[in-house]
C-alpha cells in the first residue's frame, strides 16, 4: 500500500440492539466487504437510545426492523434525533432503511385502534396497520436502472405515498409497500427505504455498490475501478429469483 | 354418538399406526393423529385418564425435546408409568398419535405421567381439549418469525393457552424476562442460573453490532431497557429495570456453579437451601438450562423422585451428546446437530469449534417447517468459523445463501464447497476427512428429515 491516506467512509448503524431481527447486520457486512475489496475503510459507529449522532460525521446511515415493542422505544428516541437526521438527508447522506426503520422515516404508523406512532417525516409516506401479514420472497425491478432486486418481506403495515415521492422498485413477485399498487420501497434524494430483508445487500451487490458510489460521490470521490468476484452472489441471486413462495 | 365417533377415530388411528409400522411408511408419529383429528375435531377431549394422572407440557423455543427426555427419563427411573411424545411430533397431530397408541381400545390411558413437548402456537389448542396440570417453559428466541409473526405474538399464544385454566402450575425460566413476567395469575415456580460466566462485553466495543444475537431487552412492565448484571446465554440472565425496579424473580431452583470438560457437565443445584451435585454427558450452557428446567419440573410434579433417581437417569442418557446424534460413515465419526435459529446455531458453533479436529457441513433448507425466510443465517455468529482452516461443505436448497453467509464471515471462497445435493455433499465431506477428524453436520429441520429418510440419521433425534 502507498503512503496515501486511506479512503474512509463513516457509517452510522442506528439501534442495532433493538432493531436487530431478520439478519439486518448482513447489510453492514456486505457494505464493509465491498468497501474493503476496493481499499476503502468502512467505519461503523453504533447509535443506541439516548446516544447523540454527530450529524456531519456520517456518509451512510442504516436502520433496520424490529418487533413492535422495540420499535415503539426507537420511535420516541428517533424524534429527538429528527433534525440531525433530516439535515443529513438534505446534505445527501445515503440512508438505507429497512422494514420498521423505513416506516419510521415517514409521517406515522397508524395501528388498528387508531393510535399513531409518530415518524420523523423525513419522507412523505405513511403506514397503516393491515389485516394480514405480507410474508414471502420478493422480486422487484429498480425503477431507475431496471436492475432486479431480490429479498424477503414480513410486515403487516401498509405503506402509502404522499405527493412528490418515488418508489424504489416495481414489484414482480410479492406484496411490496402495500400489496395494492405494485410498488416497493421509496427512493428520495439518497434515501433508500424498503421492506426487503434477506439480508438485502449481500444478494444484491448492484445495490450495495450503488450505496457506496453515492456515498463517495457526495465527497467528490470516485468508486475505485475493481472487478469483484461475485460468483456466489450472482448464483444466490439467480436462485432467489426462481423461488415462487 | 360422540362416543361412537371417538372410538371410530381412535381405532382408525391405531390401525394406521400399525400399518405404518408394518410397511415402514414413515410419518408414524404424526399421520394417525392427524386423521383421527380430521374425523373428530375434539378427539383429545374424549380420552379417559387415570384419576391421579398428571399432564405436563414443555414448551418454549429451544430445548423442549431435551428437557422432555430428561424429565421422562427421571420419572421412569423412579418407576413412574410415563409416556411422552417424540420430538418433531409436538403439534396436536403428534399428541393425538401418542394418545391413540398408548390408550387401550376404549380410549383409557393408564399412565401416571404424560409429558407433552408442545409447540408454542399449539398450546392454546391443547388446553382447549385436555386438562393440563403443569407447564414448564424453556425460553423464547426468534424462531421461524415468518410463521408466528413476532415474539410478542408467541408469548400471547402461550398466555392464551395458560389463561384457560387457573389451576395449571407454571415452572418458568426466570432468566428470560418475557417468560418470567408472562401475564397470568397462576402459581409460578422459577428456575435460573447464578453462575459466574457471563458473556456481556465479550465483543470488542468497536464491533458491538456483531455481538451474539439477542432478543428482548426491554422491561415487560414499563418497556424501558433492562439492565443486565449478567448474561449467561444470549438474553438469558440476571436483570433489573432501572426505571420501575422490576427484577428477576426470586429463584426456587438455581444452579450455583458448574464445570465442564469435553464431554461432561457438572453442576450444583440449590433448592430449599439444600445444595446437591449432578453431572450429565452433555456440553454447553443450553444443556445446563435444559437439565435445570427438567429438575425443576421433576421436583414440582413428583416430589418423591429423589436426586439419586435424577442422577441415575442423567447417566443413562450417555448416548446423547449435547443435542446431537452420533453416526458413523465409512468408519469416520460424525455428529448431527440440528440448527434452526440464530441463538441455537451460535451456541452450537461456539461449543463445537472448541473440539480438536472438527470439520463442518451445513445444510440449509427453506421448506415450511424450516421457516421460509433464511435471513436468520445473517444473525448467526458464523464468524466463529473464520479461523477454521479446512473446507466447509454447504448444502440444501439454500446452499448458496449459506455459502454467501460464510463468504461475508471472512471465510475464503476457496474453502467453501457448495453442492445443493445433500447426499453428494455429505459424501464429499466424508471423503475429504482423515481418520482423526470428526464431521459435524448442521442441518435445518427438513434437511435432517432427509438424512433420516436416507437412513443416515436415526428415527429419533433431539431438537
Ligand atoms: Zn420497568
Amino acid at each position: 500500500m502507498q503512503n496515501k491516506k486511506q479512503l474512509t467512509l463513516e457509517l452510522a448503524y442506528l439501534y442495532p440492539r433493538l432493531l436487530n431481527i431478520y439478519g439486518d447486520r448482513g447489510n453492514i457486512l456486505a457494505l464493509r466487504y465491498r468497501c474493503n475489496a476496493r481499499g476503502i475503510n468502512l467505519n461503523v459507529t453504533t447509535i443506541e437510545i439516548g446516544e447523540n449522532i454527530q450529524g456531519d460525521k456520517f456518509d451512510i446511515y442504516f436502520i433496520g426492523g424490529g418487533q413492535d415493542q422495540q420499535q415503539q422505544l426507537v420511535a420516541g428516541d428517533l424524534l429527538q434525533k429528527k433534525s440531525v437526521i433530516i439535515s443529513a438527508i438534505d446534505s445527501d447522506a445515503v440512508f438505507l432503511a429497512i422494514c420498521g426503520g423505513y416506516q419510521l422515516l415517514g409521517k406515522y404508523y397508524r395501528t388498528k385502534d387508531g393510535n399513531e406512532l409518530k415518524g420523523i417525516e423525513a419522507v412523505d409516506i405513511y403506514t397503516l396497520a393491515g389485516e394480514k401479514r405480507m410474508i414471502g420472497n420478493v422480486i422487484c425491478k429498480l425503477l431507475d436502472s431496471g436492475e432486479r432486486i431480490v429479498g424477503f418481506e414480513n410486515h403487516s403495515g401498509k405503506t402509502y405515498f404522499g405527493s412528490g415521492v418515488k418508489p424504489l422498485a416495481k414489484v414482480i413477485q410479492g406484496s411490496g409497500n402495500n400489496g395494492e399498487d405494485g410498488y416497493e420501497g421509496i427512493r428520495h434524494k439518497n434515501v433508500f427505504g424498503t421492506y426487503l430483508h434477506g439480508s438485502l445487500l449481500p444478494k444484491n451487490p448492484y445495490l450495495t455498490d450503488e450505496i457506496i458510489l453515492l456515498a463517495l460521490e457526495r465527497k467528490g470521490l470516485r468508486l475505485p475501478e475493481l472487478i469483484i468476484d461475485d460468483a456466489i452472489e450472482n448464483i444466490a441471486h439467480k436462485k432467489a429469483e426462481k423461488i415462487s413462495y | 354418538m360422540e362416543k361412537f365417533v371417538f372410538l371410530l377415530s381412535l381405532w382408525s388411528a391405531k390401525i394406521l399406526s400399525l400399518l405404518i409400522r408394518i410397511f415402514k411408511l414413515g410419518q408414524a408419529s404424526n399421520f394417525p393423529g392427524k386423521i383421527a383429528l380430521s374425523l373428530q375435531k375434539d378427539f383429545l377431549k374424549h380420552f379417559i385418564l387415570k384419576e391421579n394422572c398428571k399432564v405436563i407440557v414443555i414448551t418454549g423455543t429451544n430445548g423442549k425435546s431435551t428437557t422432555t427426555r430428561f424429565l421422562s427419563n427421571a420419572l421412569k427411573t423412579a418407576s413412574k408409568k410415563t409416556i411422552f411424545n417424540k420430538s418433531g411430533a409436538n403439534l396436536l397431530s403428534g399428541i393425538a398419535t401418542l394418545f391413540s397408541t398408548c390408550a387401550n381400545v376404549f380410549g383409557t390411558i393408564s399412565h401416571e405421567y404424560i409429558i407433552l413437548e408442545t409447540d408454542e402456537a399449539t398450546l392454546p389448542l391443547l388446553t382447549d381439549q385436555i386438562k393440563i396440570n403443569f407447564i414448564g417453559i424453556t425460553n423464547l428466541f426468534r424462531d421461524q418469525l415468518d410463521r408466528y409473526g413476532e415474539l410478542d405474538t408467541t408469548i400471547k399464544l402461550i398466555e392464551k393457552g395458560i389463561n384457560k385454566d387457573k389451576d395449571i402450575v407454571l415452572i418458568l425460566n426466570a432468566d428470560d424476562p418475557r417468560i418470567a413476567y408472562l401475564n397470568s395469575p397462576n402459581k409460578k415456580y422459577f428456575y435460573g442460573l447464578n453462575i459466574i460466566d457471563s458473556h456481556i462485553d465479550s465483543n470488542g466495543s468497536n464491533n458491538k453490532w456483531l455481538a451474539d444475537p439477542e432478543e428482548i431487552t426491554s422491561c415487560p412492565k414499563c418497556n424501558n431497557i433492562l439492565k443486565f448484571e449478567k448474561k449467561f446465554l444470549a438474553h438469558l440472565g440476571n436483570y433489573k429495570c432501572p426505571t420501575c425496579k422490576l427484577a428477576r424473580p426470586e429463584l426456587d431452583f438455581e444452579i450455583t456453579n458448574h464445570k465442564t470438560d469435553e464431554q461432561t457437565l457438572y453442576f450444583d443445584l440449590l433448592t430449599k437451601k439444600i445444595k446437591s451435585g449432578f453431572f450429565t454427558h452433555m456440553i454447553g450452557v443450553f444443556n445446563l438450562y435444559n437439565a435445570l428446567c427438567a429438575i425443576a419440573c421433576i421436583k414440582t410434579v413428583s416430589p418423591d423422585t429423589t436426586n439419586v433417581h435424577i442422577q441415575r437417569s442423567f447417566q443413562s442418557y450417555s448416548t446423547i451428546f449435547g443435542r446431537g446424534e452420533k453416526i458413523t460413515l465409512e468408519n469416520k465419526t460424525s455428529w448431527i446437530y440440528l440448527i434452526k435459529n440464530p441463538t441455537g446455531a451460535t451456541e452450537v458453533l461456539k461449543t463445537l469449534t472448541g473440539i480438536p479436529n472438527a470439520r463442518f457441513m451445513i445444510a440449509i433448507n427453506d421448506n415450511f417447517a424450516d421457516g421460509r425466510d433464511v435471513s436468520w443465517l445473517w444473525d448467526v455468529r458464523f464468524d466463529i468459523l473464520s479461523s477454521h482452516k479446512k473446507e466447509i461443505f454447504v448444502s440444501g436448497k439454500r446452499a448458496y445463501d449459506m455459502a454467501l453467509r460464510l463468504k461475508y464471515a471472512d471465510i475464503s471462497q476457496k474453502q467453501i464447497k457448495i453442492n445443493d445435493n445433500l447426499i453428494k455433499s455429505l459424501k464429499d465431506a466424508v471423503k475429504s476427512m482423515n481418520e482423526q477428524e470428526t464431521l459435524f453436520i448442521l442441518p435445518t429441520y427438513t434437511a435432517l428429515l432427509e438424512l433420516q429418510k436416507r437412513g443416515i440419521a436415526k428415527s429419533e433425534f433431539l431438537t
